[in-house]
């Protein structure tokens, strides 16, 4: 009891001196902003103006003033700007609770090894924080972005990660493996004008765009379509809902259909002393609406349609593959398939992998899409209903 | 002249004034002596009387109780002849005695017929026992007597016969059975112990209806000449059990016995601990059942509270409730206890450090909410959090002392302050209320007060540790309550039995309530040796049905 005692006035003695920090001396750094200007790179720090967000009150703008705060200084080095937005900050920034990087089109081409060497030594940077790409200038373009649909600007990125409508590149994905290390897909963020965009009416809303290819941490042409970049998303099982549109069997009309998530098996076999990638596909559709004279009810027709998604998803796989393939980046990883299948040749091939890839590995791919749901009508609405009561 | 005279006058005065101290000191010295000597001839006399007291004349007895009970206001010395010339006295404490009772059991029969030897009277009174009254009995010893008399029985005392007649008329006020205050149950029985031990025992006998039911009665209290009950079932209960118990009892001397709490700190494994190792409840039901289990349960008189031993800090989370209801209700209820067990004790601890030590582990809109919620406090966590907790434990114990009928003024008022004020005010922030609110409700979800009382203590140091260490402290915190829990012992029994050590068997009523049906067997701690509590297969009838059909 003495002892306990004794143990808890030691206790005592040392509040207030070990390294606790109250919440309100601390500035959480909610995104980091990473360009590259003239003068060196430049560092911004995204962070919630608690000062600004009145407790009791329900909505931040209450107070009047601005929620989220940009904070960014140049210099040389990625950390020697970092310590100087530091200096300015009147609080000590946490990067603990970051999950954004942005990096600007200009710093992107010069290399994003910089934030990944960070990544990797500090342990208070998520090895999961998600990285976007802006096409430009990135902090002005996020500093004047309006916010409308959510408190902060993050927590838009956040919802977009989450409800997998971008797709997610985090810093682990560059530092899969090593042969291919340096790799992958960066999404892009757009800010969209008045006319068009996340929400029309307003000006610089932001939205999704494509992505940019990245090979040894370094952008490469070409930049992914938004149609190429959900074909991507699938690769990587990432998509969720998407809505598409095939050409009808029968005639000229087209069928809408609507997928609520792909399933993706991707191995790696060997035919005739080649590699082949074997990307698989399956998916059940459902189909939303018909604007042809196909019925749903005849089986060959549905089987046909089946076919048509095949083919499509086949294509728009294989194209984007094909893009990808070509600029030698293994934004994939394929190299992981082939190191645990085939150890023996993986050791012959592994310091020329991206040469491998780009010019040898095969991809084929193999949708397998079925229609699970014909929606209550066989026939379209107006072959059924329009056309009919015309006949009477 | 004048001069002159009034000197006289004044050395008369003073003379006269001298005079009168002696006087005063002479008498003061007198007195002193007088009351001393009578002190010392009062012990005198009764130091011979002791002698006296056992003799047969009635006359040197008489004074030996008058001089015992002096001073004492409500004894009354009945004294009567019964015919022929046999000179009787009667003795009670009026106010504890049945006065009518005696009138008419004791004083007609005796008063209406005529004896003419003295042995036909204590032929009648002792040989043929024909006083109409049963528990009748007699004593020889004059303390005996004495002591008799102080419990509110009668003595009858005869001239030429050393016994004398105890009259078991005692009869005083007592409280009537009411529902139990503090451990209420919404379907099992109401009834709780009164003061009264003897109603006490005759509720748990109306439970438990064998012979097998022990009561061992003892007497504690050099002054108070408390009864003391220890209730057991014979075969069940240990015997090792029982004897320690009555070993440890055995050692309590002390001038008064008030409350069974005086039991508890005697005879408990570690007084020092903050958990206690016996429990205490106001219910005979739970009592019953504890004795059914092979537990010893001691009933102190003028106490409305029985103690369990042993006890493990599982039987303190199980409501009596728990065996009444559903058991599939009683044991996600239970579910909900043990996590607002550990949310009483941790919840402000675990709010300190992850807000000053682990701000990455909250979720940044949780984080921004908060952060912004505390922007106008001017304290740190640690100190806001413990103004809170200790506002509340004021509170709490504040509404426990004030009278019912101001009580609500200050419980508004308490809401008001630590609720509303302190967080518009800019004090406090919201979400400290919020913890400290769901503190104090989760501390008495906890069915044993104590328990809830010795977590809700605990969880002072380990906000302290948690300013300080971070998680890292509550761990070492949990780390030494747990060794300690550990150590504990409660009879023999490992505190956090059947946990540690673990038995499965037992273990059953700890994170489930067995139905009725399952619980074939005694939990292993109480009653090793007889487990078997009912035949196996007590839904046999329905294996019968299926086999019929």
């Amino acid at each position: 009891m003495r002892k306990l005692i004794i143990s808890l006035l030691l206790l005592m003695m040392l509040t207030g001196c070990w390294s606790s920090e109250e919440l309100n001396d601390q500035a959480f750094i909610g995104v980091l902003i990473i360009d590259r200007n003239d003068d060196g790179i430049e560092v911004t720090f995204g962070v919630p103006l608690t000062t600004n967000l009145a407790s009791g009150e329900t909505s931040g703008s209450a107070s009047g003033g601005e929620v989220f705060g940009y904070f960014s200084r140049t210099a040389p080095t990625l950390e020697e700007a970092m310590q100087k937005v530091q200096g300015d900050l009147s609080r000590r920034a946490n990067i603990g609770q970051n999950r954004n990087i942005v990096v600007g089109r200009r710093f992107a081409e010069e290399g994003i090894t910089p934030v990944l060497e960070l990544a990797a030594r500090n342990p208070n940077i998520r090895m999961n924080t998600n990285m976007f790409l802006v096409d430009g200038y990135a902090k002005d373009e996020v500093a004047k972005a309006t916010v409308t649909s959510e408190r902060f600007f993050i927590s838009i990125l956040n919802k977009y990660v989450e409800h997998r409508t971008a797709l997610q590149t985090t810093i682990k994905d560059f530092m899969l493996s090593k042969a291919s290390g340096g790799d992958g897909l960066l999404p892009i963020i757009n800010f969209s004008n008045t006319t068009e965009g996340a929400m029309v009416g307003k000006s610089s809303t932001v939205g999704t765009g494509g992505a940019a290819i990245i090979k040894k941490g370094k952008l490469v042409e070409p930049i992914l379509t938004p149609d190429q970049t959900s074909a991507a998303q699938s690769i990587r099982n990432q998509l969720g809902n998407y809505f598409f549109s095939i050409k009808s069997p029968t005639e000229n009309g087209w069928i809408g259909l609507y997928s609520t998530s792909v399933d993706v098996k991707t191995k790696i076999v060997k035919k005739e002393k080649k590699y082949h990638i074997l990307i698989k596909p399956t998916s059940e559709v459902e189909a939303i609406s018909n604007n042809s004279t196909m019925n749903f009810a005849i089986y060959e027709e549905v089987k046909k349609l089946e076919d048509r998604i095949d083919q499509f998803s086949d294509q728009l796989h294989a194209d984007t593959m094909l893009i990808i393939q070509q600029t030698g980046a293994d934004v994939f990883h394929f190299d992981r398939y082939m190191m645990v299948k085939y150890p023996q040749e993986w050791r012959k091939i592994k310091d020329h992998w991206r040469e491998y890839y780009r010019d040898q590995l095969a991809i084929d791919i193999d949708s397998d899409i079925r229609i699970r749901r014909k929606g209550s009508t066989v026939r379209s609405f107006k072959s059924q209903f329009i056309e009919h009561n015309e006949g009477d | 002249m004048k001069q002159e005279e009034k000197e006289k006058r004044e050395k008369l005065v003073q003379l006269e004034q001298q005079n009168e101290q002696m006087q005063q000191q002479s008498q003061l010295e007198q007195l002193t002596q007088r009351e001393q000597q009578d002190q010392q001839m009062k012990q005198d006399a009764m130091e011979q009387q002791e002698s006296i007291a056992s003799s047969p004349e009635l006359a040197p007895r008489l004074e030996w109780f008058k001089l015992r009970l002096e001073r004492v206001a409500e004894v009354v010395f009945h004294e009567f002849t019964v015919d022929y010339g046999h000179s009787c006295v009667l003795i009670y404490m009026s106010g504890m005695f049945d006065i009518k009772q005696a009138e008419r059991n004791l004083l007609e029969p005796l008063l209406g017929k005529v004896f003419y030897m003295k042995d036909e009277l204590t032929q009648y009174l002792f040989s043929r026992n024909q006083l109409p009254v049963t528990e009748l009995h007699w004593v020889d010893r004059a303390a005996d007597a004495l002591q008799a008399i102080l419990q509110g029985y009668g003595i009858l005392l005869f001239q030429g016969e050393p016994r004398m007649l105890v009259l078991p008329y005692a009869n005083y006020e007592t409280r009537s059975i009411v529902e139990a205050p503090n451990e209420t149950v919404l379907r099992g029985p109401r009834e709780a112990f009164i003061e009264d031990i003897g109603v006490n025992i005759s509720l748990l006998r109306r439970r438990i209806k064998s012979p097998l039911l022990k009561t061992e009665e003892y007497t504690f209290g050099r002054h108070t000449s408390t009864r003391v009950v220890l209730a057991y079932m014979e075969g069940i209960c240990k015997d090792s059990l029982i004897h320690e118990v009555r070993r440890r009892i055995s050692y309590l001397d002390i001038d008064g016995v008030l409350s069974s709490s005086q039991i508890e700190e005697t005879i408990t494994d570690r007084s020092s601990s903050p958990f206690t190792q016996i429990q205490y409840t106001e219910r005979p039901d739970v009592v019953s059942s504890s004795i059914l289990e092979g537990r010893v349960a001691i009933l102190v008189d003028n106490t409305p509270i029985a103690l369990l031993a042993p006890t493990t800090i599982f039987s303190k989370m199980q409501s009596s409730e728990d065996y009444y209801q559903n058991f599939v209700a009683a044991t996600a209820i239970r579910y909900i206890r043990y996590l607002f067990l550990f949310i009483s004790f941790l919840l402000p601890s675990f709010y300190i450090a992850i807000s000053t030590f682990h701000a990455e582990m909250i979720p940044f809109r949780l984080l921004v909410t908060v952060a912004s919620a505390r922007e106008v406090v001017p304290f740190p966590a640690l100190l806001e959090a413990f103004i809170m907790e200790i506002s509340f434990e004021a509170l709490r114990e504040a509404s426990v002392r004030i009278p019912k009928s101001i009580g609500q003024t200050v419980s508004i008022i308490g809401a008001l302050i630590i609720g509303t004020a302190a967080v518009q005010a800019g004090i406090v922030s919201a979400a400290m209320v919020i913890i400290v609110s769901v503190t104090g409700i989760a501390s008495f979800i906890i069915p044993s007060f104590d328990l809830g009382l010795s977590f809700r203590l605990m969880r002072f140091p380990l906000m302290l540790l948690a300013g300080t260490f971070g998680i890292f402290g509550i761990a070492c915190g949990m780390f030494l309550i747990y060794t300690h829990a550990l150590n504990l012992e409660s009879f023999g029994v490992p505190y956090l039995t059947p946990m540690a050590p673990s038995n499965r068997d037992s273990a059953k009523d700890v994170w489930m309530r067995a139905p009725w049906w399952r619980m074939n067997e005694r939990p292993s701690f109480a009653a090793p040796n007889n487990r078997n509590r009912q035949k196996k297969q007590a839904r046999g009838w329905k294996l019968e049905q299926e086999d019929l059909e």
